[in-house]
């Protein structure tokens, strides 16, 4: 029996990975940021949004959890860290911070983070289903609105509306519900892109009041 | 040989046994005004930027110390006579320095009763010294520090976490905690044994444990141990690959907790399994067989694991954590623990079954024949 539990000779078995370092060449996990051989920060690799963060992969996260994680890891990834290195790790180094930061903004937000989870399981739809009818209805009103009171109006009820969309997108993802899941996706964003347009429209109306 | 005891200590990961190597051919004191002496000084502040970036402090707030003992014993030992609090669950090293009574209690499940707790700093007069840890040892259990921060703050104590076996695993900010004190150990996160670190907040004063030297910012005397602070910093580094290991940590972990309960039926207690637990941590109780038993079964099977906390005299005695939390002698006496880490590989695990099922098969036929 050995004792050399963690011998150089057996250290590569640990990266469950066939990746090697740009570097020295040893095995390194394709989650890795830095090589645990010679402690070289690793070029971006490909991995889901999930592992990037250090996540379960899960539709339900939990955002504090997310924030936690993503405060280490972008303190760990602080461009001033590598100043003293190489162009190639500097390089290296922004790479990995640019890539986190886009999985944390997409895990963030429950309309991104919900439209990743659909590509993720390669459910994104063909084709766009069509614009549900209440979405419609609030566009319709919003169009017609001439004073900043009515674009409220649609703004409350929208954002009431998205409330509701995102419990319900949640809802359909976690029971594989793709074909829903699709469709509250459209719906969200179609009230999104009304929310930002009732911003708009009510500073044409009132452009002192905000 | 398979080593599960990564709460004892995690083995050296190669970048730092590198870093230490490089560090001790490099000569020069970092006090020393001369070029070898400023080269010293340069990586040793090289290394106190990656521990502060760690934790999420600036440099400034990290004295280096020995290990996790000394850091623990430097905050608790440095306001003079003041009352210290502790849980019923903390390391030796915070106990040994609190007060006997007014232990804060915890559940069944090995968390700190956070309404207990504040009827207990409540009754205390301000200026108290509260210690709670952020994960037990043991169980794995994460505790809300947090909370017990606001409380203490709240009736004008201060606060200190023993954060040695969060380090790695869940992500520190000294500042998010709330906590005036932070203690970590270099050796939890694959770094060398016998460095650690204390953050403070830089404004309350801690009076140096150890004296006789500007070092440390007046905050403790002695050359520093420039090789191992040279490995700390570079497991510092690496810990963030730590924390992205964790979900598999977590699957391995969870996968042999079901494997064992399966192989050992009633005879199994998980203490503290109902509780939010760091991802690589396992508990687990062969009731009736003595957790020396079980080490050293264990240890002759191939599995290096440890009963409850690593205990410096090598003696396997009852855990005392396990007593808090309400368990009689049957589950406290015979507790294995079993912690994952960078190394830890499926087969391992399989391994690691496959010896506590067969331990567990003789020990039930020695019961049957006696």
């Amino acid at each position: 029996m050995s004792f050399n539990v963690i011998g150089f000779s057996e250290f590569a078995a640990h990266t469950h990975s066939d990746l090697n370092c740009w570097l020295c060449q040893k095995a390194v996990s394709s989650r890795a940021l830095f090589c645990h051989h010679c402690g070289t920060i690793q070029p971006v690799r490909a991995i889901d949004h999930f592992a990037r963060l250090g996540l379960e992969r899960r539709i339900d996260i939990d955002i504090d959890q997310l924030d936690h994680q993503y405060a280490a890891l972008s303190r760990t990834l602080d461009p001033q860290r590598f100043m003293i290195r190489g162009l190639g790790e500097r390089g290296h180094a922004a790479r990995q911070l640019d890539a986190l930061n886009d999985a944390y903004e997409i895990l963030r937000e429950p309309l991104r983070r919900g439209r990743y989870w659909l590509s993720l399981h390669e459910k994104s739809p063909k084709q766009p289903p069509d614009m549900h009818p209440f979405v419609k209805e609030l566009r319709r009103e919003l169009d017609k609105a001439d004073e900043p009171c009515h674009c409220d109006r649609v703004a409350q009820k929208a954002g009431h509306a998205m409330e509701q969309g995102i419990m319900g997108l949640m809802q359909a993802l976690r029971g594989e519900n793709w074909q829903q899941a699709n469709v509250t996706l459209t719906e969200l964003d179609g009230l999104e892109s009304i929310l930002g347009d009732v911003r708009a429209r009510r500073s044409q109306l009132a452009p002192n009041n905000r | 040989m398979i080593y599960l005891d990564y709460n004892a200590g995690a083995p050296v990961k190669p970048a730092v046994r590198v870093a230490v190597m490089e560090a001790m051919d490099r000569q020069g004191n970092p006090s020393s005004v001369h070029r070898f002496g400023r080269a010293a000084r340069k990586h040793m502040e090289e290394a106190r930027a990656a521990v502060g970036a760690f934790a999420g402090v600036r440099p400034a707030q990290i004295i280096f110390t020995s290990g996790g003992t000394e850091a623990n014993n430097m905050v608790l030992r440095g306001f003079g006579e003041r009352a210290i609090i502790a849980s019923a669950i903390e390391h030796d090293s915070v106990l040994a320095n609190a007060a006997n009574q007014s232990r804060l209690p915890v559940t069944r499940d090995g968390v700190i009763d956070v309404t207990r707790a504040d009827e207990i700093l409540e009754g205390l007069t301000p200026g108290a010294i509260i210690s709670v840890m952020l994960v037990n040892n043991e169980t794995g259990v994460i505790q809300p520090v947090g909370e017990i921060a606001r409380l203490a703050h709240r009736y004008g104590h201060f606060i200190h976490t023993d954060a040695v076996q969060a380090a790695g695993r869940l992500p520190l900010d000294f500042r998010d905690l709330g906590v005036d004190f932070l203690t970590l150990s270099a050796h939890k996160i694959g770094g060398p044994q016998g460095i650690g670190a204390l953050i403070i907040n830089e404004k309350i004063a801690v009076a140096p444990l150890v004296r006789g030297g500007g070092q440390e910012m007046n905050r403790r005397a002695g050359t520093e141990n420039g090789a191992a602070i040279a490995g700390f910093g570079v497991a510092a580094l690496l810990a963030a690959d730590d924390l992205l290991d964790m979900p598999r940590l977590t699957t391995l972990r969870d996968r042999l907790q079901a494997r064992l309960q399966d192989a050992g039926g009633e005879d199994v207690v998980v203490p503290g399994a109902d509780a939010p637990r760091v991802g690589n941590t396992l508990n687990i109780a062969m009731r009736g067989v003595s957790s020396e038993t079980q080490v050293v079964g264990m240890d002759l099977a191939g599995i290096a694991v440890s009963a409850g906390a690593a205990c410096s005299s090598g003696k396997v005695k009852a855990s005392h954590v396990l007593s808090a939390m309400g368990f009689g002698s049957d589950v406290a006496g015979s507790a294995l623990r079993i912690s994952l880490g960078w190394n830890t590989q499926e087969q391992d695990i399989t391994r690691c079954v496959n010896a506590w099922s067969a331990l567990h098969e003789r020990t039930q036929k020695t019961k049957k024949a006696a």
